[in-house]
């Protein structure tokens, strides 16, 4: 590391590269031009970095990816359900609930669904009582009685269109912009 | 990506959806290529290490806590994964360091004869890199060159943050002085 006229050194350059030049920086000129070589240099190296990267061809590599997981272990439940309308017998996987919920909440512009995971909760074929975790932000000018109220009847719509089922228990958790829980509660409804 | 989007893409991942974890794919496999080149000369062994990370990644989605940290769990996966492989390659042995591996360069003959190189001489700035320990490429790739933050660079690798701006350091001096 070399020393400078002004007593840094260029370590000391260095470890604040990503912050804003401290007030001896700002007024050394030493510390000044230190740094600005120092960034040239690995802004250079960047630059030859990304450029002399190879080339690669991400949709194709997704392809090979998704290839290879189709037949690894899902963590995706299936349940065995009534079909809701016919009350025929039927496999449904998880994703495929969860699907029918998103497709409801998509309509709505207060709760947003940020994540939702689903059970049933009982050991009967078909299965009709059911567990929902759901995972919402809601928009400024709501309020949470109203997201509660909105969240259990878009399950329920979602559900009813699907499945046959006698009790629904809705466990929601709104979460900040940063998906951070700042409330949960635990919804109940009944067919 | 926007954040928004990754969380979203990650959340419907983590429900099982193939279609939102190929998108996620799509997304950060070339950063992810790029931080697997930090623990081997070749690109094919890249490549290799992040397609077992996305695999790990989908069979493991179910135990992720934290959707907003996807990409730092993603990229510890991808680490241990490249130090294992590593450790698989040293003759079988079981018993390689982690901060051993850490300190170790590519193997010699794979890099070029002169350590200071001009400008204009350089045709592929990864042998410049290539020449540092692994854990201080491992800190330019993630800070310098993907953006992460030195917290995230932190939780990555599995040290304090303090010691990735001092490896950011030595890396990006080390760097200087071979382009000088």
């Amino acid at each position: 590391m070399k020393n400078l006229p002004c007593g840094r050194t260029t370590e000391d350059v260095l470890l604040n590269l990503d912050e804003p030049a401290d007030l001896h920086e700002l007024q050394c000129r030493w510390c000044h031009a230190e740094r600005q070589r120092l960034k040239d240099q690995n802004g250079f190296i960047t630059q030859l970095l990304e450029s002399s990267t190879p080339e690669h061809q991400p949709e194709a590599f997704s392809q090979r990816i998704l290839a290879k997981i189709a037949d690894r272990s899902p963590f995706q439940r299936m349940w065995d359900v009534q079909e809701a309308g016919t009350g025929l017998a039927k496999r449904l996987s998880s994703l495929d609930l969860i699907k029918a919920i998103r497709a409801v909440f998509s309509e709505s512009t207060t709760p947003q669904l940020n994540y939702a995971e689903i059970k049933a909760t009982d050991t009967g074929i078909p299965h009709l009582n059911w567990s929902v975790q759901c995972h919402v932000s809601m928009a400024g000018n709501s309020s949470v009685q109203i997201i509660e109220q909105q969240t259990l009847d878009y399950v329920r719509r979602a559900m009813s269109s699907l499945i046959s089922w006698k009790e629904l228990v809705v466990n929601l958790v709104i979460e900040d912009l940063h998906g951070e829980a700042i409330d949960s509660i635990t919804l109940r409804g009944e067919n | 990506m926007e954040p928004s989007r990754q969380t979203m893409l990650v959340s419907r991942s983590m429900e099982g959806d193939p279609e939102a974890f190929g998108e996620l794919v799509t997304a950060l496999t070339p950063g992810l290529r790029q931080y697997c080149k930090t623990f081997f000369s070749s690109w094919h062994d890249a490549e290799d290490a992040a397609q077992d990370a996305w695999i790990r990644a989908w069979q493991s989605m179910g135990s992720l806590r934290e959707r907003a940290a996807f990409k730092t769990w993603l990229y510890r996966m991808a680490r241990n994964i490249c130090l294992d492989r590593i450790r698989q390659r040293a003759n079988g042995q079981q018993t390689v360091d982690d901060e051993v591996l850490e300190r170790t360069p590519v193997p010699e003959h794979e890099l070029p004869e002169n350590l200071a190189v001009q400008r204009g001489e350089i045709a592929d700035a990864w042998q410049i890199i290539n020449r540092l320990p692994s854990a201080l490429r491992q800190a330019f790739v993630l800070v310098a060159l993907q953006g992460m933050s030195y917290k995230e660079a932190a939780l990555v690798t599995n040290v304090s943050e303090s010691t990735v701006r001092g490896r950011l350091a030595r890396a990006r001096n080390a760097i200087s002085e071979a382009v000088s």
